[in-house]
């Protein structure tokens, strides 16, 4: 059951973030950071690889960005970032890689995939705020987010 | 042209790749990432053919390093497929800059594998913004390929 989190600055649209997460105490631990941050951003969470399958053939609204767990059960993040490359109807979303490794072969193959950025999971709350402020910095003031599809 | 910024600094620094036909883009950047905290080696070629002899290291840059990050010019952009499809250097980030840079553009940009697009500021204090930014997300919170040539 995705879960929203409504992040809205007066008078600018949010951006809107799907987030695959099967550790709901990791979706919870980032919920907060953007909510004691209120950053700009809108929260859809997936508990795995086909969530984020089903949300992008089903929802009317794509999102503009994609953090994917890459150890998930079920379907996971290597797989499911293939599976959005493939799909030329998704495959321009910036798809952003979140896990607990810090491996050169980890992040390498991510790259090799073509994620857009490979991030080490923060551990604690402050590096979760530097990561969201970073988030915000530069996606959504820095970077031109690629046009979603209108359906 | 290689240009190292900080050289003296203890941390090993990110080797950026402009790949850009005008030099003033990349002095206009020098300059900004003068005051991030990440120590950073700027090196710059102005097009297609020069940015994959600095890759592959052949004449005139045999000497060249290999890149953390490429920034590609929109004018180059018939390079980032030939980047993006060639596995040693695939893994390599290649942030597009661009003035002027629609959604579209960057729709397009991005089905084409580029890791990030962003308009260049035209002024000193919005270039500045943007090197922070730069650096926040990418030099202190993504993880790079760990550089064999570092």
């Amino acid at each position: 059951m995705p879960m929203t989190v409504p992040q809205t600055l007066p008078n600018d649209e949010p951006i809107h973030v799907l987030y695959a997460e099967d550790q709901e105490a990791d979706a919870l631990f980032m919920e907060q950071a953007f909510l004691t941050a209120r950053a700009k951003i809108v929260l859809h969470f997936v508990r795995d690889g086909q969530g984020v399958i089903d949300y992008l053939s089903n929802e009317l609204r794509q999102p503009d960005l994609i953090f994917l767990d890459i150890n998930m059960l079920g379907k996971g993040g290597p797989q499911t970032l293939e599976e959005i490359r493939a799909e030329p109807a998704f495959a321009h979303i910036p798809v952003i890689m979140l896990s607990g490794s810090a491996l050169d072969r980890d992040i390498e193959s991510c790259y090799l995939r073509h994620a857009n950025a490979y991030v080490q999971k923060p551990l604690t709350f402050p590096e979760m705020l530097a990561f969201v402020q970073a988030i915000e910095n530069f996606w959504i003031f820095q970077a031109v987010l690629p046009q979603g599809d209108a359906r | 042209m290689m240009m190292p910024l900080k050289p003296d600094m203890r941390r090993a620094p990110v080797n950026i790749l402009i790949a850009h036909p005008q030099e003033d883009v990349m002095m206009r950047l020098q300059l900004a990432l003068r005051a991030i905290q990440t120590p950073v080696a700027l090196y710059h070629v102005r097009d297609e053919q020069s940015l994959f002899s600095f890759l592959r290291k052949t004449e005139p840059y045999d000497t060249a390093l290999r890149p953390d990050m490429v920034m590609l010019g929109d004018e180059l952009l018939p390079a980032l497929d030939r980047l993006k499809s060639d596995n040693p250097f695939a893994a390599i980030p290649v942030i597009v800059i661009a003035e002027n840079l629609s959604r579209e553009t960057a729709r397009d940009c991005h089905a084409r594998n580029a890791n990030a697009c962003v308009r260049i500021p035209n002024d000193t204090a919005g270039m500045r913004v943007f090197a922070s930014a730069l650096d926040a997300f990418w030099f202190r919170t993504a993880k790079l390929v760990t550089n064999p040539d570092a």
